[in-house]
């Protein structure tokens, strides 16, 4: 028997129905087979789920940290829209140690621009990201920003993303209390 | 089971001999050979590249949305996806696998009846449509039970919805559009939509990347706060459906027995339609006698005015227009053809996407990569088209060229390259031209970029006359992989080389005008060697 037997022979049975039938269900089975693979790898797809930020420069940090005052927030109002959406991935990376007054000045200023990136970071950014985004709306004691959290906190909930359910509501837990207060 | 076929007026026997015979056919005959452009002599059947793009284009849009989205919007997008590409293979495709012409000459003659021919067609229908569902939905319906807020009951929930889906679509395709003329559709609209699958393919494929590369993410906010007119989609119905019966709400059951009445309901319009239409007392088609009839009364001129223009002797117009014509009327050669410019489309799409198409004159190399690469993209389909221009189904035929009288050598060729320069190179390049002009607010230098292009083309057009040894048009046989392979290949990497380094050369040059005046004299000089190597 030659080499060229076998493939003769397969060549002759992919011509028949059953041939073409075979190579279908094989083509089917393999792309269920991949399937089946990347659904079990459902954590590799979720850490790619963030969003890119430029690095923080370092004028609209030391701006973020300077928001307690009014000549800081009058420099802030002359900040282009670019500049603004710059200032909150800034504070979404290096913030923890600016004002806390820092967020209700920004959002006082442009409560659409900032408001809308903290929507966007909660439904594109990973999970730090999206805590952040939470500590950024509660701290901007603004009635839009709390719809966007009990929106955010339906769409956790429905997503079954319980610990960011979770925090989003110990967060509004927190809000209420600090205004009664 | 027999008793139930003869209550619904099926007669048992010839049912099961005719489709038998019906899906043994279906398998040996050539479906899909218009959207994939295979020959009968080819190996792998064009069904199986068919399922293929099915599975790749879903495959890719399940990847790019996995994890990413809620299941209510991946169940949307599979779905949404998988119907239209279902309508498009019944127009194109399956249609024949439904409404034979041939039929009543073949088994008018023997006892079998309408409705038991009409039953044997549906089931024949009915296998194409499961494995082109089972294609298109394998993907979205595996990764969807495994997304966060999905549940055990996803998959056959999705599984059902998308089944149900395609067979309403395919029944409504079929009521509006069977008639006992066999075609659905004119030829032109049937081509148009052959395109559908590649066109979606590339759109999934371009689109993953702009939806990854988004900073805006304009797309995860579209479905986030979705418009009410997109519930209103039959799609989004189905969606819902898949999304409570995801998490096992007791609604969903109502739902499930809604979507199993609709495909029930699908396949008896289909059934009823289709014994209406073969009830055997058949007569010839009013309405295609009529087309005959108009199509023989149409005459026009053979030599349109492009090809009058374009071509300095009558020995050449007579070349160059039938090439357009065959451009035009020739479905395989088009295939063959113009899928080397989808890249271009899909680039300016992508570059309009994501910001990267500016202008090379003021923009960037990163910011005007796309602008370069689109224009060069034209430049190196130019000798892909020629080499497929070469090459023809019919191309026995060619003896008629080669035996005529000509007055001089290489006339046939430069026709051709005519054909493509002027015929589909200029236009593609005054379209890219507009798109510059509106992307860039600046006509000018739209106009100065596409200039640069046409020298190239130019110039490319003739150079391949020489690399590819043209002689006379569609006077090979076709061959697989011919279009951009054999001989064609050594040239094909050197005009990508060299389009690549004048690509980089006019963004170099865009910085000062003395510069781009010498890389304008230098395409100039370019087209000129190339072009008195030819006609040596």
């Amino acid at each position: 028997m030659t080499l060229a037997e076998p493939v003769v022979g397969l060549r002759s049975f992919l011509r028949t129905p059953r041939g073409v039938l075979s190579l279908l269900a094989s083509a089917l089975a393999f792309s269920a087979a991949v399937a089946v693979v990347l659904a079990l790898n459902r954590d590799v797809f979720e850490r790619t789920v963030r969003e890119r930020y430029p690095p923080p420069s370092g004028l609209l940090v030391e701006l973020g940290r300077s928001l307690s005052s009014p000549p800081a927030v009058r420099r802030l109002r002359r900040l282009s829209a670019e500049e603004r959406r710059h200032l909150y991935t800034a504070w979404i990376q290096v913030g923890e140690d600016w004002p806390s007054q820092a967020v209700r000045a920004m959002v006082g200023v442009d409560s659409a621009t900032f408001l809308d990136a903290a929507f966007q970071t909660l439904l594109a950014g990973s999970p730090d990201q999206r805590r952040r985004a939470v500590r950024f709306l509660a701290l901007a004691g603004n009635p839009q920003s709390r719809a966007l959290l009990e929106e955010a906190q339906a769409r956790a909930q429905a997503r079954r993303e319980m610990e960011l359910a979770a925090f989003i509501r110990q967060t509004l837990i927190a809000r209420q209390t600090t205004a009664k207060q | 089971m027999s008793e139930l076929a003869v209550c619904l007026g099926i007669r048992p026997r010839p049912f099961r001999a005719f489709t038998r015979a019906l899906l043994l056919m279906g398998l040996r005959i050539q479906h899909f050979a218009r959207a994939t452009g295979a020959k009968p002599g080819e190996l792998i059947p064009p069904l199986f590249w068919v399922v293929g793009q099915y599975v790749l284009a879903s495959g890719l849009l399940s990847a790019a949305l996995f994890a990413r989205v809620d299941v209510w919007t991946f169940a949307f997008c599979g779905l949404a996806t998988s119907m239209l590409l279902m309508a498009t293979a019944v127009v194109v495709e399956l249609h024949e696998a439904v409404v034979a012409p041939d039929d009543p000459l073949i088994v008018g003659h023997r006892p079998l009846p309408a409705r038991t021919y009409a039953a044997a067609r549906l089931i024949h229908l009915g296998f194409f449509v499961t494995l082109l569902t089972l294609a298109a939905n394998l993907f979205p319906a595996i990764l969807g039970a495994a997304l966060r807020d999905s549940g055990a009951w996803y998959l056959p929930a999705y599984l059902l919805a998308a089944f149900a889906g395609n067979a309403a679509v395919t029944a409504a395709i079929i009521l509006l559009t069977a008639r006992g003329g066999g075609s659905p559709a004119r030829t032109d609209l049937r081509d148009l939509l052959a395109w559908t699958q590649i066109v979606l393919v590339m759109v999934v494929f371009y689109g993953a990347q702009w939806m990854l590369r988004d900073g805006e993410h304009r797309l995860l906010r579209f479905f986030a706060r979705p418009p009410d007119w997109l519930l209103w989609l039959p799609p989004a119905w189905l969606a819902s459906f898949v999304a409570g019966g995801a998490v096992g709400e007791a609604a969903a059951l109502r739902g499930a027995v809604a979507v199993l009445a609709v495909s029930g309901l699908a396949a008896l319009l289909i059934v009823v339609r289709l014994s209406a239409l073969y009830s055997w007392g058949l007569s010839a088609d009013p309405a295609l006698e009529r087309e005959g009839a108009g199509a023989a009364r149409r005459t026009g001129r053979l030599v349109g005015p492009l090809a009058v223009a374009g071509a300095r002797s009558r020995p050449q117009r007579a070349v160059l227009a039938l090439c357009l014509t065959l451009l035009r009327r020739d479905v395989d050669l088009r295939m063959r053809t113009l899928p080397s410019l989808a890249t271009v489309a899909a680039v300016v799409v992508l570059g309009l996407a994501t910001g990267q198409l500016a202008s090379p004159f003021t923009g960037t190399a990163a910011s005007a990569a796309l602008s370069l690469a689109a224009v060069q993209l034209v430049v190196l389909a130019v000798p892909v088209m020629l080499q497929s221009l070469l090459s023809s189904r019919h191309h026995a035929a060619s003896w008629l060229l080669a035996a005529a009288p000509w007055p001089a050598a290489g006339i046939p060729a430069r026709a051709s390259r005519a054909a493509i320069c002027y015929g589909v190179a200029l236009p593609a390049l005054l379209v890219l031209g507009a798109v510059f002009a509106w992307a860039w607010q600046s006509p000018a230098q739209a106009a100065l970029h596409v200039l640069f292009g046409w020298i190239e083309v130019l110039a490319v057009g003739w150079g391949s006359l020489t690399a590819l040894r043209f002689d006379l048009p569609f006077s090979r046989p076709v061959a697989v992989g011919g279009a951009s392979g054999g001989e064609a290949t050594p040239w094909l990497a050197a005009v990508g080389a060299v389009a690549f380094a004048l690509g980089a050369a006019e963004m170099q040059a865009a910085a000062a005008p003395p510069w781009l005046l010498a890389y304008g004299a230098a395409l100039v000089a370019l087209w000129l060697v190339l072009w008195r190597r030819a006609r040596a």
